[in-house]
């Protein structure tokens, strides 16, 4: 196994709206990893590339040193995404959606994840589209560590979100990381919120990834 | 390049999540009612040989495709969304597995194989009796007898699968 996580090797797109241009960074394993820019900065696209089934660029999306373009299907078992744009059943409860959507995965803890639905104060049985934003997050986040995700992504996770749920989330990802083997790539528009609580950021800008830093 | 086929084990997958899916879902018999309704009113058309519909009645030979198609094309529907709580409100299956480890054309593949059985049979029915009766009341078989129900019953309704 690469000693690595997540690795783009010199990937550039072309989207309607803008490009993605010589995107190349290295993701060691067990840091949260940060990526700020503006809107249209090309931080959605990056993660679409990754989450996507069907190859959209040029480069090489390595994950823990397998191509993604290979054995996407086999890749996404092990990749969780959280995000507003990942839908759910939504007339179903925390409950029956996990029934559902763990046919999809080998690994699925259903024990795990009621813990973590209890443990992050998500009520099993409320209905999806009856979730505050929140809340939803946060029953993402218990199905992206229930399917044993080795690589979290989360895109504007914590954008609308209040200031004390904020602190909540970094809070109970430092401990789910503690406990399991989960590296975590995050998006947002809010650098200060991310140079506090991440480990590395990097700036992207007219779809131009800077390097990776200690944030501080 | 991604290859068109079937993945045995995403197959088992999709068929376990709409076991699930449609259990909860109290509308699910319905479609198939009303498939069966339309499927059989399209079979009283469709047995009916090529020759008795040349003249003056053709358009209810291609009638009789068309409500084919759509009986099961409502046949598939339940496995490409459903609404939400009797609303306006509709959720796709392909939204809710666009993240999942799954190939999106698996779904593609999964709705096509659950029409071709009923296809292949009402094919076979279709076939047999118009042959039947061509021969019975015009003492030859027509062509199309054989090219429009492989064509009409086999080809077309697959397109349902998208």
């Amino acid at each position: 196994m690469s000693e690595y996580c997540l690795e783009f090797q010199n990937v550039n797109g072309k989207n309607r709206w803008f490009n993605l241009r010589d995107v190349s960074f290295k993701l060691e394993r067990g840091f949260i990893y940060a990526i700020a820019g503006e809107n249209g900065a090309g931080k959605t696209t990056l993660m679409q590339y990754i989450l996507r089934a069907f190859k959209r660029y040029t480069g090489s999306i390595l994950f823990e040193g397998e191509d993604i373009a290979d054995k996407h299907s086999d890749v996404m078992a092990y990749i969780g995404f959280v995000s507003e744009d990942n839908q759910f059943l939504p007339d179903r409860s925390a409950l029956q959606n996990a029934k559902s959507l763990s046919c999809f995965y080998d690994d699925f803890d259903m024990e795990l994840y009621k813990k973590m639905l209890d443990k992050l104060g998500v009520k099993a049985g409320s209905t999806y589209h009856k979730m505050s934003r929140g809340e939803k997050i946060k029953m993402q986040l218990a199905f992206a560590i229930a399917h044993k995700s080795r690589l979290l992504l989360m895109d504007e996770a914590t954008a609308g979100l209040d200031p004390v749920f904020r602190i909540e989330l970094f809070k109970t990802l430092r401990e789910m990381m503690a406990e399991e083997d989960i590296t975590v790539l995050m998006t947002s528009h809010n650098m200060s919120e991310i140079e506090k609580n991440t480990d590395y950021t990097a700036v992207m800008k007219d779809g131009r990834l800077g390097e990776f830093h200690e944030s501080v | 390049m991604k290859v068109f086929k079937v993945d045995k084990r995403q197959q088992k997958m999709i068929e376990a999540f709409f076991k699930e899916e449609l259990s909860n879902d109290q509308n699910a018999p319905m479609f198939l009612y009303a498939a069966g309704i339309l499927v059989f009113v399209s079979m009283i058309l469709l047995l009916v040989p090529f020759r008795a519909w040349e003249e003056d009645g053709s358009y209810l030979a291609v009638m009789g495709y068309f409500i084919f198609a759509g009986g099961l094309g409502i046949n598939t529907a339940k496995y490409k969304s459903r609404n939400v709580n009797n609303t306006n409100q509709y959720v796709t299956f392909s939204s809710i597995m666009r993240y999942l480890p799954v190939e999106p054309f698996q779904l593609i593949i999964f709705r096509i194989r659950k029409n071709i059985k009923p296809c292949v049979i009402c094919m076979s029915i279709s076939l047999v009796f118009r042959c039947l009766i061509s021969y019975a009341a015009y003492g030859k078989l027509s062509v199309w007898d054989i090219v429009l129900p492989v064509a009409g019953m086999v080809i077309i309704p697959v397109f349902n699968g998208f």
